[in-house]
């Protein structure tokens, strides 16, 4: 019961919260906090392939790339409804994800790492190539913003920032179900020793592939919302030095292996530039540092930071209970 | 008896219209237009967004001092907020969404020509928002209704471009762009065509990108080819580090720029000597109408220097002339009301922005704007001691 409280109930209850925040805030505001729901879609599904199955893919800032300009492509120029057209770019990145994984597994380790990340400029230089569809370097021009949702009357911006989060309480109830299934368990079991796991009779190559599917969908889905929010998109937001290591450091700060984590992290990192406009030109560093730190003295994250708190929080009111308790016994003879 | 009602109606009088004038006085202080600009005050591209931000905070300054924006018989102070882009369409976005949840309604910039085309969509969906671009030359980007570039578009660039090389007939011509700069690659086919459709054989074209600094490879085979004249569209850093490395590959023809180009910026990447005959054919900048003895743009560079111990930038005119447009628009339109003042931006005339130091040609009727476009002059300048100088003569000496 309590796990199930963790699970649905938790998120579900935060995703009302911010809905009900939402006509509170202001425009930029509620903009920043559209970036920062679509980079936790990313850091959560993201997660699944990196913190739960152990793959580090660099080609994951050309599935987003690949669900931005089929999401365009879709609504713009073949007139697509945007809610016909959100899940169907997921699915295209998905295929386009089950191409590269096909070959990327074919590897392991750095070796693995290396080549998604030839296959991520690969992608990003087709975004430039590709111009009758993507546009080249001037960008795809005039993608229609999301439809209003239904009953609640919300201005483009609070619309957008619903649409998002709705997304990511979809992609955390996904990655939650994933991850507690035989195939998240088999998942697991690949990250901690593929060879081992592989002794064991599991089934690695649908569990790797899954996640790896799984991931893709929602980065295309998260790229066609981005597409549509921004009603803009170029090559730019999807290379792999940007977007593609982004999504590593979303994961890694704010704590692998966990699906609360990456958002953390997500909004950490979104909100953090926005705030420190001032010094923008030390951005780059500082995402440097915050990964150094965080891998030398916090590689568990956010999430493994504040699970260390709590613990240590729990060991502190046990102590002071069972040092009161003699007191009180004595007390009561 | 009779006098003492008589002085006292006149105090009291005198005393209200006093209150009056002051109350109003005080209103008038207190009345403030806001204009957002969007320009990369960080980044890789601060050193054009910088000057472009102080140029627009001196002619807010120098309109405030001289009386402000009368409208009626109110008169408005400038406010600028600064919105930094970074010269990246994500954060540009973002940069403008700040600037409209500020309460900005008239906007001046971008300069990127990647993030411009990342706001048009913004702006459209915002009649009630203004934009004058003072950087961005790429194409598509004003609508005449509430976009307006007070900037040269590419084309200007290009056409600067085909007369040099029509008037100096080079037999081939080999270009090198920045992949990344949506004006220049948007304009790459037309401005082929046009060169080889007036004899100028195109042998060869290659591409690059900003930040990068080895381009041996592409010159390798430019070098190889021996073109008259070597065609560079990009950002001055990238320009000198590839005349620096043409010249070493033994590239002997003539290197033709075509882009913005800050002498302190090409500096740190070349020598003087290396840069000597370089050709730029770009519309005249900030730092030619100061050489040229312009008495408006030394007025400007006296204050940027007082204001901000800051030299002209090279594009710095245009955004002091953006504001002084806005300024001549509102007062035209005798309304803050954007419909009104996007109205009046279409019906301005080159005379009624007598503060502006570019020569924007007139339209038909003297219009400053047609479709949202003003008309500036192309131009070459030639690269002589530390900077460049207007070209006076396009056939060679």
């Amino acid at each position: 019961m309590q796990s199930r409280i963790r699970c649905y109930l938790i998120p579900t209850a935060l995703l009302a919260l911010a809905c009900a925040a939402t006509p509170f805030l202001n425009d930029y505001v509620r903009y920043v906090a559209t970036l920062a729901a679509i980079w936790a879609v990313l850091a959560v599904s993201f997660d699944v392939l990196l913190g739960y199955t152990g793959y580090l893919s660099l080609a994951h800032g050309t599935l987003f790339g690949v669900g931005a300009y089929a999401g365009g492509l879709l609504t713009s120029r073949a007139g697509w409804n945007f809610w016909l057209a959100l899940p169907v770019c997921g699915l295209i990145a998905m295929v386009v994800g089950i191409i590269v994984a096909l070959l990327a597994f074919r590897t392991k380790g750095l070796y693995f790492a290396v080549l998604t990340l030839g296959i991520g400029l690969i992608g990003h230089q087709m975004f430039f190539v590709a111009e009758d569809w993507t546009g080249g370097v001037v960008g795809f021009v005039g993608i229609p913003s999301p439809p209003p949702l239904p009953f609640l009357m919300l201005d483009s911006a609070g619309n957008n920032l619903i649409i998002s989060l709705l997304l990511l309480w979809v992609t955390y109830l996904a990655a939650g179900v994933f991850v507690r299934s035989p195939l998240g368990a088999a998942s697991l079991a690949i990250r901690e020793d593929v060879v081992l796991a592989q002794a064991l009779g599991i089934r690695i190559a649908a569990a790797r592939m899954t996640a790896f599917a799984f991931s893709a969908f929602f980065a295309g889905a998260a790229g066609a919302l981005f597409a549509a929010i921004s009603n803009f998109v170029a090559p730019e937001s999807f290379a792999v030095m940007t977007t593609g290591f982004q999504m590593v450091v979303l994961v890694v700060v704010g704590g692998m292996g966990t699906l609360w984590g990456p958002i953390l992290g997500a909004i950490l990192l979104t909100t953090l530039p926005e705030t420190l406009r001032v010094a923008s030109s030390y951005s780059l560093l500082a995402y440097g540092l915050l990964l150094l730190g965080f891998m030398l003295f916090a590689p568990s994250g956010i999430a493994g930071l504040l699970k260390k708190g709590w613990r240590a929080r729990q060991r502190r009111t046990a102590s002071t209970t069972t040092t009161v308790a003699p007191t009180v016994t004595e007390g009561a003879r | 008896m009779i006098k003492t009602p008589k002085l006292a109606t006149r105090l009291l009088f005198g005393l209200a219209a006093a209150t009056a004038s002051m109350a109003a006085s005080v209103a008038a202080q207190a009345a403030e237009l806001v204009i957002g600009e969007i320009h990369p005050i960080t980044g890789p591209a601060a050193f054009y967004g910088l000057p472009e931000s102080q140029a627009i905070k001196a002619a807010a300054d120098e309109i405030n001092t001289s009386g402000g924006v009368k409208v009626g018989n109110t008169s408005y102070q400038i406010v600028i907020k600064t919105a930094d882009d970074q010269a990246s369409p994500t954060v540009g976005v973002a940069a403008l969404r700040k600037l409209l949840g500020e309460g900005a309604k008239f906007i001046i910039g971008p300069i990127a020509s990647g993030v411009a085309p990342a706001l048009k969509p913004i702006i459209e969906s915002r009649p009630d928002v203004i934009q004058l671009i003072d950087g961005s030359i790429a194409d598509g980007l004003t609508n005449g209704k509430t976009i307006f570039r007070n900037q040269a578009s590419v084309q200007t660039y290009n056409d600067a471009l085909t007369r040099l090389t029509k008037a100096r007939a080079y037999p081939t011509v080999a270009i090198m762009t920045d992949r990344f700069h949506a004006g220049f690659m948007g304009s790459q086919k037309p401005l082929v065509d046009a060169l080889e459709g007036q004899g100028n054989k195109v042998v060869a074209q290659e591409y690059h990108k900003l930040n990068d600094t080895d381009f041996a490879a592409q010159l390798t085979k430019i070098a190889a080819l021996k073109p008259a004249a070597l065609v560079l569209r990009g950002y001055p850093a990238e320009g000198a580090l590839i005349t620096k490395t043409a010249r070493h590959l033994g590239y002997q023809g003539q290197v033709i720029w075509e882009f913005v180009s800050p002498p302190s910026t090409v500096l740190k990447n070349i020598s003087s000597a290396e840069m000597e005959g370089v050709l730029n054919a770009i519309p005249p900048t900030s730092q030619d109408y100061v050489a040229l003895g312009n008495e408006k743009a030394l007025k400007l560079e006296a204050r940027l220097k007082k204001m901000f111990n800051a030299e002209i930038g090279e594009l710095s005119t245009l955004s002091y002339d953006a504001v002084y447009i806005f300024k001549a628009a509102i007062e035209k339109a005798g309304t803050l009301e954007s419909t009104a003042v996007a109205k009046a931006f279409t019906q301005l005339k080159t005379t009624d922005v007598p503060m502006a130091i570019n020569p924007y040609a007139p339209g038909e009727g003297g219009l400053l704007f047609t479709d949202g476009q003003v008309t500036l002059p192309g131009g070459v300048q030639i690269w002589k001691g530390n900077g460049w100088q207007p070209l006076a003569n396009l056939k060679p000496n």
